[in-house]
């Protein structure tokens, strides 16, 4: 959002049926609006009104009494713009059993004269008192929106799942247990916030475990409470997930679709700048990874950057500057994505003081300069700057995977020892501790063309058992480019496969991490 | 609907269920709701009127006053234009119809308003509907009240200058019609005339009604030479606008008044009025209620036959296509308790409701669940245990007949339905407040 104010997600169903409901609406009707915060109040008309010039509101306060509001009523020009009358709760009790009076009296005469829609916003008990004493006003009544925020959390924040998501595989199992446990005697149970969070945040430690059909079950399970709730904000992000889900099991296409027909429209609906950059990068993400490098460099430069200048985000701004250089780097304009590395992100990491940033920044321009050969220097990036940050926030898969990218320097110049035993000690551990069995896959099929290199007689049957176990785990997960992957090392090797891989695919090993989510 | 038929949109169909007017008979919406009343149908109203069953008049009554009422949103307003229609013939009566709520103030409504507008219809009907010419002796005493009562009053002179204004060279019944119109208008727009033309009214009651009395004689005369119609009945809609207060004023307090024009009457009433039963009885010849549609028996049990009724009343609106299955809509009428306008009303709100331009059954439920949220507001925790005890002993809704109850049929909360039972609001009885009393009282 573009100002302080922000719409709390749990009305954020509510929010768009109630404009909709005004743009479609012809002919006087009577909505109440419901709320207990003159602020929210206000954010929530302005931005029901964005987008209408003839915006109408009269205020009680300043009106005093029912015969003067009737008499606004006949100053304003016929228009289709609804009327907004706030603060009836500045009126005395006695002003306002009056203005109750007179709504219930002159109901027709007010929709003779108004001839569009009038949104009263209201406090609840003065609601309950226009049900009883306006009773024919109140029979004319659309629909009652509820925007009340609960009195000890003003903003219903949705859950952030990277706390949980983070924490190591035994950890995470043991949390998978404490949500069911907690869901199991509410199968039959009508939905619920609660219930609803807890699956959205199952789902993603599913996710997070490789457990993809589990993940989904959870997800749309998630998703289907939250539409029973009205909850379309959080809706729409249980959805980005499953898009997430969608695009690593190799179906980027229906992953786009769900993006732009589903998440896109209801973040642009809530004018939720930030949730908007975040789906455009997300598709971005997917365009790239399906080889779409120019439609995701032009999503990033014209979808995603000019939201965070707008929102005046530096670093948000920073990451899409980042996202927008791996591009050019798979493109393989090295300088220009170095270029954008050293200018555009690391003095902005630097002075925000984000430590972790700058490491994987420096991660980057390593990359780099092992593409271009300059092995020693990526090396010297690897063991100086980057693991020491990973060591002392103590993020293990980050430095599992600074490990891996040491590995493939040292294979690289021949040090195939050296290069095996961080695969077997740095690596594969930690990936079966934090339960990551996609990467903990790669590394194996990293680790089986190692040992071919070599000695491919020697190793044969470890090579062949590395590749069986990682293609198990890929087929499991339905992941079809590390599949294929597999499928060409077993060519490559010359070991016996059932089911040979289209040799017209690349041999380029997958990365052992995945995009954050 | 043939191919050719443009499919309605569902927020076109959304502009079908709005609340504010009553249907003209012969409107394409109109259904007979009669047959899903129950046992109600318009005959009992007809018969005191002397109207049988194959619309023969009978000698007409000389006066006759009905009071003419049912819950809020139950299609009073819809049954009564149908009653006006249906009565208004030559060989019946000449209908003349007031509604209070576009032609009158109703805030702090009196008699006086609502006669002087009465007089104000029958003689612009009379007059610019059938060229009616009146001779001049019937209009000489009405004429004279205005001039020795209205006119001669001190604070009402500058009233009379402006009237001579706008009236102008007028004469005869034209001059009255653009009279009493002036008068009716004085009152309704809140002048500072109001209250002296009220007590004018007040204070020379006798020579108004006995005016008004030989005006609706001669007029009687003429509408029969004429083959417009045997009597003159007037219908009057809005009055079961007013608050308890107002209403005890218009209807007990003021009765006398009323009733002094010897003509043919229905009002429209308020329901909660009906609890001063001895006092209305004395002076109102017949109540005629207008049920809920009967949608299901006092044991709860859905009445399909009325379903069919109610479903063709919302297929009028909102075509088939456009809910996901007709168990749907089924579930709203449920759940709408036979009240017409709540069932429109969980319409609109399952329209605001549906993503897929369909009612389904989420937002259906939806629907149901924030009328439901809307009943709460106004239902007092005590009273779900006297809810409870009704929806048991529908066979005996006597012993709870007092003012709680009369309030809570006043809101809805109690729905009364024909032969004669008593019932919570369906939607009430999703309420947690509504369970936890079933559950305390072992049902």
């Amino acid at each position: 959002m573009q100002t302080a104010w922000q719409l709390n997600p749990a009305h954020s169903g509510t929010f768009i049926r109630l404009r909709t409901l005004l743009e479609k609406l012809q002919g006087f009707h009577t909505i109440i609006a419901q709320h207990n915060n003159p602020a929210y109040r206000d954010g929530l008309i302005e931005q029901l009104t964005a987008a209408n010039a003839d915006t109408r509101i009269l205020d009680l306060k300043t009106i005093g009494n029912f015969n003067a509001f009737e008499a606004a009523l006949s100053q304003f020009e016929t228009g289709t713009a609804p009327l907004q009358v706030i603060n009836l709760e500045s009126l005395d009790s006695a002003r306002r059993d009056e203005f109750f009076r007179g709504l219930n009296y002159h109901r027709e005469h007010i929709a003779r004269q108004l001839k569009t829609s009038l949104v009263l916003w209201m406090v609840e008990p003065h609601i309950r008192d226009m049900a009883l004493q306006a009773p024919d006003f109140w029979a004319w009544r659309e629909k009652v929106f509820e925007f009340s925020l609960t009195v000890e959390t003003q903003v219903r924040w949705e859950g952030d799942w990277q706390k949980t998501t983070g924490l190591d595989r035994e950890k995470k199992q043991q949390r998978i247990q404490e949500v069911l446990d907690y869901l199991k005697p509410l199968e039959d149970e009508e939905a619920t916030i609660s219930m609803a969070d807890m699956l959205h945040e199952l789902g993603n430690l599913y996710l997070h475990l490789g457990e993809y059909s589990l993940a989904k079950q959870s997800l749309e399970q998630a998703h289907h409470h939250f539409i029973a709730l009205d909850e379309k904000h959080a809706a729409a992000r249980v959805l980005m997930d499953l898009a997430y889900l969608q695009s690593a099991q190799g179906e980027p296409a229906e992953a786009l679709a769900l993006l732009l027909d589903k998440v896109l429209p209801c973040f642009k609906e809530l004018n939720d700048l930030k949730q908007q950059a975040e789906v455009q990068g997300r598709i971005a993400d997917i365009l790239q990874a399906r080889g779409d490098l120019e439609e995701a460099l032009n999503a990033l430069q014209n979808d995603v950057l000019p939201i965070f200048e707008k929102l005046g985000d530096v670093q948000a701004k920073a990451v899409t500057m980042g996202k927008i250089a791996d591009i050019l780097q798979t493109r393989g304009q090295l300088d220009e994505a170095l270029n954008i590395r050293q200018n555009d992100q690391l003095p902005v990491y630097e002075k925000l003081g984000d430590v972790q940033a700058k490491a994987v920044t420096m991660g980057k321009i390593a990359d780099i300069l092992q593409t271009r050969g300059q092995l020693d220097e990526a090396l010297s990036i690897r063991q100086n700057e980057e693991l020491p940050i990973f060591e002392k926030l103590g993020d293990v898969q980050a430095k599992a995977v600074t490990m891996g990218k040491i590995a493939d320097i040292l294979k690289a110049r021949g040090q195939l020892d050296e290069a095996l035993n961080i695969r077997q000690n740095d690596q594969i551990p930690v990936y079966e501790k934090l339960g990551d069995v996609r990467a903990k896959a790669v590394t194996m099929g990293k680790i089986a063309d190692t040992l071919w290199q070599q000695d491919p007689t020697k190793h044969a049957e470890t090579i062949r058992d590395y590749l069986n176990e990682a293609l198990g785990h890929f087929q499991t997960m339905q992941l079809p480019g590390e599949t294929k992957w597999i499928e060409r090392l077993f060519i490559k090797t010359g070991l016996p496969h059932q089911a040979p891989a289209d040799q017209t695919q690349p041999l380029t090993p997958p990365t052992d991490k995945q995009s954050p989510l | 609907m043939s191919d050719t038929e443009q499919r309605l949109s569902i927020w076109d169909a959304k502009n079908n269920l709005t609340y504010d007017q009553p249907l003209e008979p012969g409107d394409d919406k109109f259904v007979d709701l009669a047959p899903a009343r129950g046992e109600f149908n318009l005959q009992r109203l007809y018969s005191q009127l002397n109207v049988d069953n194959q619309g023969n008049l009978h000698k007409p009554p000389l006066k006759q006053y009905i009071l003419f009422t049912g819950h809020r949103g139950c299609g009073k307003s819809t049954e009564l234009l149908r009653i006006a229609d249906h009565l208004h013939d030559p060989k019946r009566y000449y209908v003349v119809h007031l509604d209070c709520l576009e032609t009158l103030d109703i805030n702090n409504l009196k008699y006086s308003d609502v006669l002087l507008a009465l007089a104000a219809a029958l003689l612009k009907k009379l007059e610019t509907q059938h060229g009616i010419s009146m001779e001049q002796v019937h209009l000489s005493r009405l004429e004279n009240w205005y001039k020795e009562r209205v006119v001669t009053h001190s604070k009402l002179r500058s009233m009379e200058a402006e009237l001579k204004a706008g009236i102008k060279t007028k004469t005869g019944l034209p001059w009255l019609v653009e009279l009493f119109a002036e008068l009716t208008n004085k009152i309704s727009i809140g002048s500072t005339y109001r209250d002296e033309l009220r007590e004018v009214v007040r204070n020379n009651f006798t020579e108004f009604s006995d005016s008004f009395n030989q005006l609706i004689r001669a007029a009687e005369d003429k509408v029969r030479t004429q083959h417009l119609g045997e009597r003159i009945l007037f219908t009057v809609d809005g009055t079961d606008r007013l608050d308890s207060e107002d209403a005890h004023k218009f209807f007990i307090e003021d009765v006398h008044q009323l009733t002094q024009i010897q003509s043919l009457f229905i009002y429209c009433a308020p329901i909660n009025l009906l609890r001063a039963t001895n006092q209305l009885n004395a002076s109102f010849g017949q109540t005629i209620r207008v049920p809920m549609l009967k949608v299901r028996d006092r044991d709860n049990q859905a009445i399909e036959a009325n379903y069919a009724t109610v479903r063709k009343l919302v297929y009028h609106r909102v075509p088939d296509y456009l809910f996901d299955d007709v168990d749907t809509l089924n579930y709203l009428i449920q759940y709408s308790g036979g009240h017409p306008r709540d069932l429109l009303r969980l319409l609109n709100i399952a329209i605001a409701n549906q993503d897929n331009e369909l009612i389904d059954r989420v937002a259906a439920a939806r629907a149901v669940k924030e009328l439901a949220s809307d009943y709460r507001r106004i239902i007092n925790s005590e009273e779900y245990e006297r809810l409870v005890a009704i929806d048991n002993t529908p066979d005996a809704p006597d012993e709870f007949t007092d003012e709680i109850s009369n309030t809570m049929l006043y809101n809805l909360i109690l729905l009364e339905y024909n032969d004669y039972y008593w019932k919570s609001h369906p939607v009430i009885t999703t309420l947690a407040g509504y369970k936890k009393a079933a559950l305390e009282a072992g049902v």
